[in-house]
């Protein structure tokens, strides 16, 4: 049987969307990650058959998506460097102009944080991820995933925190 | 582990919304990779099945090609068969299936006759000598005491 693309997209394409944005920092690279995902999902109706956790599943595929993505453009060091170094809008806009200063702050920094350190701060911060998910859905242990996520809030914490006191 | 203020400031910023015009594009291109998955990939029910693809694969100008080029292997295979057929072999088995059974015995009368005029080499007699075997040991002993 077939899997409901539509339910799938409906779903699962707003997190992965702003996962990938993350990862990537660019929306084609998003838009295309995201399309290779669908369309493996359509061509492989059993692929979803086995996941637990659908969402865990899908934030799996989309990170090794990423990860071919960044292979096949050559140079891993190099474009891992790269990826993260374009200025992108991560977060909705918003009229409070310090709230809009404070999250155009978090995105630059953001962008500094290592990739792997990213994947694990944006999973636990903004899709609400238990480090165990995290863990299975990047196939890390455990241990790194706390740890990343630790390192990767201890240099937003040391970048954002002066802004941070000043607009609390 | 617990929470402070500053993570639950960063968990109170939302993440950019997708483009709504994303999702009729993604989700049109997944249903056409899939038929056209479907048409790329063989139905791999047999050997007439895989020669029928390949066949709808080509474009008329090959398919008169490789048409052609079968036609050809088809009458080089014709020719090689009937061309086997006419080798001595064959003809000395149809010619032994055709001989009639007096004129074998007329022809075997013949070899005999034959045989008598030229004289058959008779085979030589071999003589094996078998080793001369030797005495009971006291007498070989008396023969070295003779010498």
């Amino acid at each position: 049987m077939p899997p409901d693309l539509e339910r799938l997209y409906d779903d699962h394409a707003q997190a992965l969307f702003a996962f990938l944005l993350s990862l990537t920092r660019d929306e084609t690279d998003t838009r295309d990650v995201l399309q290779e995902i669908f369309v493996k999902l359509a061509r492989q109706p059993d692929l979803l058959r086995s996941a637990r956790d659908e969402r865990a599943f899908l934030i799996r595929l989309a990170h090794n998506a990423t990860i071919d993505l960044i292979r096949r453009r050559g140079t891993r060091s190099k474009h891992h460097e790269q990826f993260g170094a374009e200025a992108i809008e991560l977060f909705a806009r918003t009229s409070d102009p310090d709230e809009q200063s404070f999250r155009a702050a978090l995105t630059e920094t953001l962008s500094e944080l290592p990739p792997d350190q990213r994947s694990v701060v944006h999973l636990k911060l903004w899709e609400g991820l238990t480090f165990e998910q995290i863990a299975t859905a990047l196939d890390i242990p455990l241990n790194t995933a706390a740890s990343r996520y630790r390192y990767g809030l201890d240099k937003l914490r040391a970048r954002l925190r002066p802004l941070y006191d000043e607009i609390k | 582990m617990k929470t402070d203020d500053f993570e639950e400031r960063l968990q109170r910023q939302a993440p950019r919304e997708i483009p709504t015009s994303w999702r009729e594009g993604i989700l049109s291109a997944s249903r056409n990779s899939t038929s056209s998955a479907n048409f790329q990939q063989p139905a791999h029910h047999g050997l007439l099945a895989t020669i029928r693809h390949f066949l709808s694969t080509l474009r008329p100008p090959q398919r008169a090609a490789w048409g052609s080029l079968a036609a050809i292997w088809i009458v080089i295979l014709v020719l090689n068969i009937s061309a086997q057929d006419d080798s001595p072999r064959s003809q000395s088995s149809r010619s032994d299936a055709s001989v009639s059974p007096d004129t074998l015995q007329a022809l075997k009368e013949q070899q005999l006759l034959l045989a008598e005029l030229v004289g058959r080499p008779e085979p030589r007699k071999v003589e094996h000598r078998k080793p001369a075997a030797p005495g009971p040991r006291s007498q070989r002993r008396e023969d070295s005491v003779n010498v």
